[in-house]
């Protein structure tokens, strides 16, 4: 049965309110959830003042500034710092986003981070997605051919490639699958808005010579159809694409073949 | 190790890919969905059928009841919407149910449950519309 409260080791505490910088003026406060599941405590909220003026303009920065002036515990993923990587997806005042690429000015005080919603959690800010990148391996996201490759490039035409804008884009940062609530409730079986954009990639791809073998394997109830139209993919993904109009997509080329 | 930890053991050993792929594709699906939207699409319109039904039979007494359901394309209509509306129904709850139930046998318990509240609201209607019409 689907759990609607958080289990007992699960429930976050109040943490340590850590003490503001000396001399600041401009200080915003920030709410960050802490849990190490290897200490046997409950996850916490701890609570850090972040001197503006001394910090870049972005959530990341702020991040960044609490772990080298303030606590070097505090655990997240980052590695671009500029919305390409994908890296530090994470929960800022209840959305899912990248906090390389969202000003601290967008976000009221106190700024509440969490790590994406539902999954295990390695340390806090960092969830486990292993099972979320093999769900993209699933799908098998590499071009599929029958014929021998050409000598050089297989041709795709200009109209042809410009059906995979929109879709090639994905970063894989799960924003759109920990928002969604069916991933949520059924994510061992349910594949997910983000390698469900990319199956339809693929699909959509000219060149591609296994487009029923790719519909095979999401025709199902779980993989594919647990998609409800809730379209929390579209509003929170960072890099503006939409998951959903590609599930669309596929839907209905499983009905065109079936009818 | 206390007995949670022994439940999710096994689990550790299986690759991300193993817990991805599962038993496989059940290959079905697209059906569900387009009967589902199907049963959506031609409920919509029997609701203004029926809607235009209510107007007829606002203030009538039984004997115009009778009369205006007993119409053999009413009374076909009638069915044709306890059909839709209760097979449409059948198929959202079947949905709900399979979201969230995820213990195994009150699952199949619920989805059979579901089969035979549907079925008899249907026959319900059925048999209602056939005793207005036939006075049986």
């Amino acid at each position: 049965m689907v759990s609607f409260t958080l289990p007992k080791n699960s429930r976050v505490r109040d943490g340590k309110v850590w003490p503001k910088p000396e001399g600041a003026s401009n200080l915003k406060e920030f709410r960050i959830y802490r849990y190490d599941p290897d200490s046997g405590e409950n996850p916490r909220l701890d609570t850090y003042f972040v001197d503006l003026d001394d910090c870049g303009p972005m959530v990341l920065n702020a991040l960044i500034w609490i772990k080298d002036n303030i606590d070097s515990t505090l655990t997240f993923r980052r590695s671009c710092r500029e919305g390409i990587c994908g890296s530090c997806s994470m929960n800022i005042n209840g959305e899912n986003t990248l906090a390389c690429i969202r000003p601290i000015a967008d976000f009221a005080e106190p700024v509440r981070i969490y790590p994406l919603p539902h999954m295990e959690i390695v340390k806090d800010l960092v969830p486990d997605l292993t099972l979320f990148y093999a769900q993209h391996r699933l799908i098998e996201p590499w071009l599929k051919t029958d014929t021998p490759a050409p000598e050089r490039e297989w041709p795709q035409s200009k109209e042809d490639r410009a059906k995979l804008d929109g879709l090639y884009e994905c970063i894989l940062c799960a924003c759109c699958s920990t928002s969604c609530p069916s991933y949520w409730w059924n994510q061992e079986r349910y594949l997910g808005p983000a390698a469900l954009l990319q199956a339809w990639r693929w699909i959509s791809d000219s060149r591609d010579e296994a487009t029923g073998e790719r519909l095979d394997q999401l025709d199902d109830p779980f993989r594919l159809y647990r998609c409800h139209t809730i379209m929390n993919c579209v509003r929170v993904c960072p890099k503006g694409l939409n998951p959903a109009k590609a599930i669309a997509g596929i839907k209905r080329l499983l009905a065109n073949r079936k009818a | 190790m206390n007995s949670d930890c022994n439940t999710k053991e096994p689990k550790r050993f299986q690759t991300p890919l193993k817990r991805a792929r599962g038993p496989g594709s059940a290959g079905d699906g697209t059906g569900h969905f387009m009967t589902q939207r199907a049963t959506a699409a031609v409920s919509f319109v029997l609701l203004v059928f029926l809607a235009v039904v209510f107007v007829l039979l606002a203030g009538a007494d039984y004997e115009r009841a009778r009369r205006v359901v007993g119409e053999p394309l009413v009374a076909t209509g009638l069915v044709f919407t306890a059909a839709a509306f209760t097979w449409h129904m059948k198929l959202g709850m079947q949905v709900i149910i399979e979201d969230y139930v995820h213990h195994e046998l009150l699952k199949y318990a619920l989805l059979t449950a579901n089969i035979l509240f549907c079925a008899a609201i249907f026959f319900l209607a059925l048999i209602s519309v056939g005793r207005v019409t036939f006075g049986f």
